[in-house]
């Protein structure tokens, strides 16, 4: 696995809808092995920013290399995973089935080799659930299967996971293994999640990505509610949730502040309307 | 039924009929597990019925133009290829409403068989054998073009099934995996189209959609996993398929719609299967 240079530059690029401008001279370069969290309000950019990084869309202007490819060529090294997964519950498929398909535009034609079990088999052990294996995909709750797709994506030998509110729909408990599973992986991927929850971006992530027409990257420690402010346009109360905090449910704990955990207050932020 | 199996060894159609009966039921398992889990089976629908303007136009360019060069399941064939294409093209990322496009193909082909049958000199007889099927007359010619569509559906699944799972499962999950979507795509709705035209030949036009999906709906009632579901169906509808022939040769019952009667029963025991298993396992 190649770590030299950065996973992603974006350089001056623009983006539009028809006439209807989304990304404005957008420039941001992400280290390997970092998990960024892309915060911003609703229509500012944020999924049409990954749909750019998998090369789905085409910028305008600038450029874009995705580990040091034009996202064309790098695609068969990114792991993307959809906010929710399109799926008819009685589609019959097993989670080792699931995890296989991350192989299958590697993998020759005909039946998925010993070495391709044998990856799938280790990706679901790095997400905890080697035990489920040959269980139907249809069993499992929504945080399983969203960890499922991230075996998918890491058996597909990706360097870079592009994540699209990874725990929006799972309940706290499995959010927070989500979480913990995130920091894990950055030993050996990058990760970039969108997330609405500015509470467990402090937490957790190492880098924020302010979206909202431009972008900017911020290192966790600089983090302060005007850098929040600035990306949602709107007055933020900041509560900064340390590693050893222990709030089960971080949404709550954005609308009731202190919600049992004692973390600290920030500050409360005017921002522009 | 005794009487099926007294003939059986007497009358050679009688087992060209059961063989016929094995050979669509390997073709209709395989392609409409697949048809059924991707709940595109209007898409099955308007191939079928669109047939009748191959069938039509065969014969009109026979009885008016004297041409003998394309005969009626040639016809066939080559319109429910051409549907498929145009459909796999029109519906692809949804460029087109697909249920607006296999509506037009469904009626459109349809009423072109009707004008082609119209046009037709003398009384077209045969011709309603396809709306309604006609598994006692398939011929040894028949049998080896089956048994040839179910090696080629046999091969094509060996190699492909990985990607036809990923595609059934999430489209753009597939692509960004580096599968060749729009190619699979349309070798899926060639497959299609080619399964239908076989079971036409036993079932009709009107009741192969029947064929193609009950016993791989029951199956899929029934198993988890895809692989199973279509081994599943394949035996399903060979059962349903003889056991059909059997009960209607007696009583001089059209044998096609008996075997779809036969498929819907062992749907609807299915279903009452699965019910009742998800109410014990809760």
């Amino acid at each position: 696995m190649s770590v030299s240079g950065p996973a992603i530059e974006v350089r001056d690029v623009c983006f539009s809808y028809g006439t209807q401008e989304v990304l404005h001279n957008v420039s941001f370069e992400i280290a390997r092995r970092t998990l960024v969290a892309v915060v911003g309000p609703n229509g500012g950019g944020k999924t049409t920013l990954l749909k750019l990084l998998l090369g789905a869309l085409t910028p305008r202007y600038g450029a874009i290399l995705v580990l040091g490819k034009t996202p064309e060529e790098a695609r068969d090294r990114v792991g993307y995973v959809p906010q929710t997964i399109p799926f008819d519950p009685r589609f019959p498929v097993s989670v080792r089935e699931v995890v296989l398909m991350g192989r299958v535009g590697k993998s020759r034609f005909g039946a998925y080799g010993g070495a391709d079990r044998e990856v799938a088999r280790q990706a679901l052990e790095r997400v905890r659930l080697a035990a489920f294996e040959r269980r139907a995909f249809s069993e499992l709750s929504g945080g399983e299967r969203q960890r499922v797709m991230i075996a998918q994506a890491l058996a597909g030998g990706s360097e870079l996971l592009l994540l699209d509110e990874p725990v929006a729909n799972i309940d706290p408990e499995h959010a927070s293994l989500m979480y913990e599973l995130f920091q894990e992986l950055i030993s050996e991927v990058t990760v970039m999640m969108v997330s609405h929850n500015l509470g467990v971006v402090t937490g957790h992530a190492t880098h924020v990505l302010c979206v909202n027409r431009t972008a900017g990257l911020h290192a966790i420690g600089e983090v302060a509610s005007a850098t929040f402010t600035e990306a949602f346009g709107g007055s933020l109360t900041s509560i900064r949730h340390d590693a050893h905090c222990h709030v089960l449910d971080p949404s709550v704990a954005m609308h009731v502040p202190h919600h049992g955990c004692g973390c600290e207050m920030v500050e409360t932020h005017e921002g522009p309307r | 039924m005794l009487t099926f199996f007294k003939d059986l060894v007497s009358y050679p159609f009688l087992v060209n009929a059961v063989l016929a009966s094995v050979l669509a039921s390997v073709a209709a398992g395989l392609v409409g597990s697949l048809v059924v889990v991707r709940r595109s089976t209007y898409l099955a629908g308007a191939v079928s019925h669109s047939i009748l303007a191959g069938l039509g136009l065969a014969r009109l360019l026979q009885r008016r133009f004297g041409f003998d060069g394309l005969p009626p399941m040639g016809g066939a064939v080559l319109v429910a290829i051409g549907v498929a294409l145009l459909l796999a093209r029109l519906t692809s990322r949804g460029k087109h409403r697909s249920d607006t496009v296999l509506s037009a193909v469904w009626t459109g082909g349809m009423a072109l068989g009707v004008s082609f049958v119209a046009a037709t000199p003398g009384y077209q007889d045969d011709l309603m054998s396809y709306l309604f099927g006609s598994i006692l007359l398939i011929t040894g010619g028949d049998l080896a073009w089956m048994a040839g569509m179910d090696v080629l559906i046999l091969g094509v699944m060996a190699l492909c099934y990985n990607r036809f799972l990923a595609i059934a499962f999430n489209e753009e999950l597939a692509r960004l995996r580096g599968v060749n979507t729009a190619l699979y795509e349309t070798v899926y709705h060639v497959l299609t189209a080619l399964t239908v035209v076989l079971l036409v030949r036993v079932a009709g036009i009107v009741l192969a959609i029947a064929l193609l999906t009950l016993p791989a709906a029951a199956a899929g009632l029934l198993t988890r996993r895809l692989d199973r579901m279509m081994a599943l169906a394949v035996a399903l509808g060979i059962g349903v398929s003889l056991l059909g022939l059997a009960v209607s040769y007696a009583p001089g019952w059209p044998p096609g719609a008996t075997i779809v009667e036969g498929a819907v029963l062992v749907y609807l025991a299915a279903a009452c299967f699965a019910r009742q298993r998800a109410s014990a396992s809760v």
